[in-house]
């Protein structure tokens, strides 16, 4: 097997970079035939698998991984009671006292809550604080409107809304 | 007048199911924006840039490009669309482009400065993402670039010349 770098294959279609495609495992050379063959037919971005970044993610411990998860799925599922319940930000806001841009900081999904904070949070919107920390029951929406324009809208372009929303 | 050439890549680490993830390479140069960010703050900040890495890899993998995620200030540019990670308790911000729900841009980023944030002036990577957001919107009025529903993914004309320093 032999193993080499990735560079710019001749007759990329990407002239202007003038850079090193760096890859991480070793590839055998039908792999790496394989792989450009299939970078120089398709018309999107050129892949690029970087160096760095992978090793910034190996360094990541378990520990921070979670942390970060649990703060994701955190302001997921606030955000989601928030939606259920057509509730705003500012509302959501005016409820607790608070400004909006904090109510956004907290849905954005790096806010680090503290119990207290989600207790408030759990009254605002009138559930158990429990409701943070359980998947979400999936929306049944029964009536739909169905909305088709014409125009010069590519014809797989449509959209529906439940009739229940508000417009 | 100077030319700066350069391309619109996918980072595989973080595109997925859910958004392609993408960022800037200049001519000539090995890494892209991106890139120069993590090495320029990872030994200053490295918690934050940890924490950056998992958050774009969960937008792209698992949660798609939620407007929740995303902070645009008053005073910037209308064609810079935002910042990604902006929060107070943060050392550092990641300023980005976004094409609707499903592909995301990452330009460079900076620390925060001051208590509000605020940047005295542009620094050079939010300049940079100005001027490319603005080519990629007219590029995507002409249609030279577009959302390939079938690839799910950015596709077109994705190399670019504009102005430089």
């Amino acid at each position: 097997m032999r193993v080499r770098v990735n560079k710019q294959p001749a007759g990329s279609r990407h002239p202007i970079a003038n850079g090193h495609q760096i890859e991480n495992q070793q590839q055998t050379d039908d792999q790496i035939e394989n792989k450009h063959q299939m970078e120089n037919k398709q018309q999107g971005a050129r892949k690029y698998s970087s160096k760095i970044i992978a090793d910034v993610m190996a360094s990541i411990t378990p520990l921070e991984s979670l942390q970060v998860e649990t703060r994701f799925i955190l302001a997921g599922r606030i955000a989601g009671i928030m939606d259920g319940k057509r509730m705003s930000n500012k509302e959501l806001a005016a409820r607790m006292k608070k400004s909006p841009s904090e109510i956004s900081r907290w849905l954005s999904g790096t806010h680090n809550f503290t119990i207290d904070t989600l207790s408030e949070i759990a009254i605002a919107l009138e559930v158990p604080v429990m409701a943070f920390f359980m998947p979400s029951q999936p929306r049944v929406v029964r009536d739909v409107r169905l909305t088709v324009r014409s125009g010069d809208i590519p014809p797989d372009n449509i959209s529906f809304v439940p009739v229940t929303s508000a417009y | 007048m100077i030319y700066v050439n350069y391309e619109i890549i996918e980072l595989q680490q973080f595109s997925g199911k859910r958004a392609g993830i993408y960022s800037v390479m200049v001519a000539n140069d090995n890494l892209t924006l991106f890139d120069h960010f993590v090495k320029a703050y990872v030994k200053e900040h490295a918690g934050e840039i940890r924490s950056i890495t998992q958050y774009l890899a969960y937008i792209g993998n698992r949660y798609g490009i939620q407007n929740r995620f995303f902070k645009v200030k008053r005073g910037w540019s209308a064609e810079v669309s935002c910042a990604l990670f902006d929060h107070p308790e943060k050392k550092l911000r990641l300023y980005c482009f976004r094409i609707g729900t499903a592909a995301l841009i990452i330009g460079g980023g900076m620390p925060r400065t001051g208590r509000t944030g605020r940047t005295a002036r542009m620094g050079v990577p939010e300049k940079l993402l100005d001027r490319i957001s603005r080519d990629i919107s007219r590029k995507i009025q002409t249609g030279d670039i577009y959302w390939s529903d079938q690839d799910g993914r950015l596709e077109g004309n994705l190399i670019f010349t504009t102005e430089g320093d």
